[in-house]
Parts: structure tokens; sequence; C-alpha cells
């Protein structure tokens, strides 16, 4: 059996990239200055104004969340402003233990599904970063089940609360 | 030590291989190409600002965006309200009009108004009364509170609450 050997062709001739490369150089720096290193993300609240236009839960039903100055908890439901049930959560090492709390919600949650709302009643030193991850608790952000839909705040336009 | 010869064409010049730069380049902008974001809406946090990070998955939407620092408060990047201490805010909440900005509240007013204006003319333009707030992970609910009850009574009805996702 005869062996074809591979030679190079005298008359062909290299690939120009040059056209290419000045395309891409001209798009990298493009790209670059409007790339964004970060991604943000929002929490969605509903104001008193939007609150009174919201149908009424089914049974007139409530879930509260009143966070307290030494970061402990108390989840609270009432049904026609009378309490159905209510939960203690203990602060771990002075902050709002976010583990118990998405327990005691997932709990709640189960117990009162057609509840979709929830009130919340933050501390006035509470501070954005613990807001939002109590916030991302109570709406089961990043868990395979959504909790609660809409988030309020309870009492804003009330003086002194 | 031996060094590799570039290659001479007929003419005499050198040729420089770019190759392996062409790859580089199509790895960086397919890079860039699939990481780029692809949300309509983009909010770009201010520089006095340190957002908390949040599981929250969802994108932010148009509205009007409120930052505040811990010495001031903007609205869309132009300064309202200073203060220097760290509860120096206190003192410029309206006296008779407890837990409102006046200054930031006249703003809004006038952006919900101007809002409306264009709604009426035009009902293809959807009304935005919606404020997307970026606040230092350090500031207070007392504050947000107070910044949140001025952008109620200025007739906004949601809040878009900013931070970075995990």
């Amino acid at each position: 059996m005869r062996k074809v050997r591979l030679t190079k062709n005298p008359d062909s001739e290299d690939l120009d990239l040059a056209p290419m490369l000045a395309m891409i150089v001209s798009l990298i720096p493009i790209l670059l200055m409007s790339f964004s290193f970060y991604k943000t993300s929002v929490n969605e609240v509903k104001l008193p104004a939007a609150q009174s236009s919201q149908s009424k839960d089914k049974k007139s039903y409530q879930v509260l969340l009143k966070v307290k100055n030494n970061r402990s908890v108390q989840l609270e439901v009432k049904r026609n402003k009378k309490r159905v049930m209510r939960r203690m959560i203990g602060a771990r090492q002075g902050k709002v233990n976010l583990e118990k709390l998405r327990e005691v919600a997932m709990m709640v949650n189960h117990k009162f599904p057609w509840v979709q709302s929830i009130q919340l009643l933050p501390a006035k030193d509470l501070s954005y970063k613990e807001l939002t991850h109590i916030i991302d608790e109570m709406k089961g952000s990043g868990a395979k089940k959504e909790l609660y839909k809409s988030v309020y705040f309870a009492n804003l336009l009330q003086e002194g609360k | 030590m031996r060094f590799r010869r570039s290659r001479k064409n007929d003419s005499g010049t050198y040729l420089l291989q770019l190759t392996s730069m062409v790859d580089m380049f199509t790895i960086i902008l397919v890079f860039l190409l699939k990481s780029y974001s692809t949300s309509a809406y983009h909010v770009t946090p201010s520089d006095a600002v340190e957002l908390p990070n949040s599981k929250s998955q969802s994108d932010p939407k148009e509205g009007t965006k409120l930052s505040i620092s811990s010495k001031s408060i903007a609205l869309e990047d132009e300064v309202l309200v200073k203060w220097e201490n760290e509860n120096g805010w206190k003192q410029k909440v309206h006296k008779k009009e407890k837990r409102l900005f006046i200054d930031l509240y006249k703003k809004l007013k006038a952006n919900i108004d101007k809002e409306k204006e264009l709604n009426k003319a035009n009902s293809e333009i959807s009304l935005k009364n919606r404020v997307v707030l970026q606040a230092d992970k350090s500031i207070s609910y007392d504050l947000i509170r107070t910044v949140m009850v001025t952008a109620v009574s200025a007739g906004y009805d949601e809040v878009h609450l900013l931070a970075l996702k995990e």
C-alpha cells in the first residue's frame, strides 16, 4: 500500500486574522465598560397606600412579625384581630435567629397556607442589613418553596409606634 | 538557550503569530457576552452606600431612585438632605409634620405629579409610583421608615429595597 504524503501547497496563504482581531479589540472595551461586576436584586414591599386596595386574606387572618430591641422575634397569627397563635424566637448572640425564624415561618405558612401577606413591625434600631435578611427569610428567598408573597410594614404611618 | 525564529515571508517582512491572541480574546468575549446583564433596568449602587446581601432573585424594576447613606439622602443622585452627626437626620425632619423630610417630599410630589400628567397625556406611558430604595447596610429602620413615610405622603405605593444578589 502506498502512503500518501501530505505536503504543504506552496500557493496556500495564512488566514488574515487582523480584521477579526480589530473587531474583538473594539468590542471588548465597550463590553468591559458596560459590564457590572455585581448583580443587584430587590425585596418588594408594599406601602400603606397599596395595602388598603389589596384583597383581604381569607377569613381575615393576619400574620404579624414583631422584631424587638433585643433582637428576639414574636410571630403572631390573628383572626379578626384575635390572637390565634403566637411563637417567640429568642435572639442568638445579640442577633435575630434567622434559622429558627425560617423554621417557624414555614410551620406557620404550612398551617395557614391561604395567608399570602405578612406585616412587619421592626425595632427602630434594626439595621437595613438585618431588615433585608428578615424579609428574605419571610419570603422564603433562595428556598424551594416561596412563603409569603407580600410584605408590609405595620403601623408605618402611626406616630410613636 | 534556543529561541524560536519568527517566520519570514517572501517579501522579507516578519509575520506576527496572532492565533493565540485571537483565541484569548475570543474566550474573553464569550465570557463577557455570557455574563452580560440581560435585565432591561439596571441600578448602579451609589459610592457612599454599602448594600447588604440578599437571597432574593427579583431583578430591579424601573422607579424613582432614592439613596440613603450615613450622611445624606439623595433623589436620583441629587443630595436633598444632609447631616453631620449620627442622628443628625432627626433635626431635618419637619417639626409639625412628623416623619417627613420636607425637601424630599416636595421633590417626590413634583415627580409623581409629572408622572401623572404624562400618564394622562399618553395612557401608554405607565404610572411608575415605585421607589427603588438603596440604603447603607448600617442605616436604622427609624430613618428608613421616615423616608418611606415621606414617599407614601407624596403618593408612592411601592418600595423596592435594593440589595446585592448573593
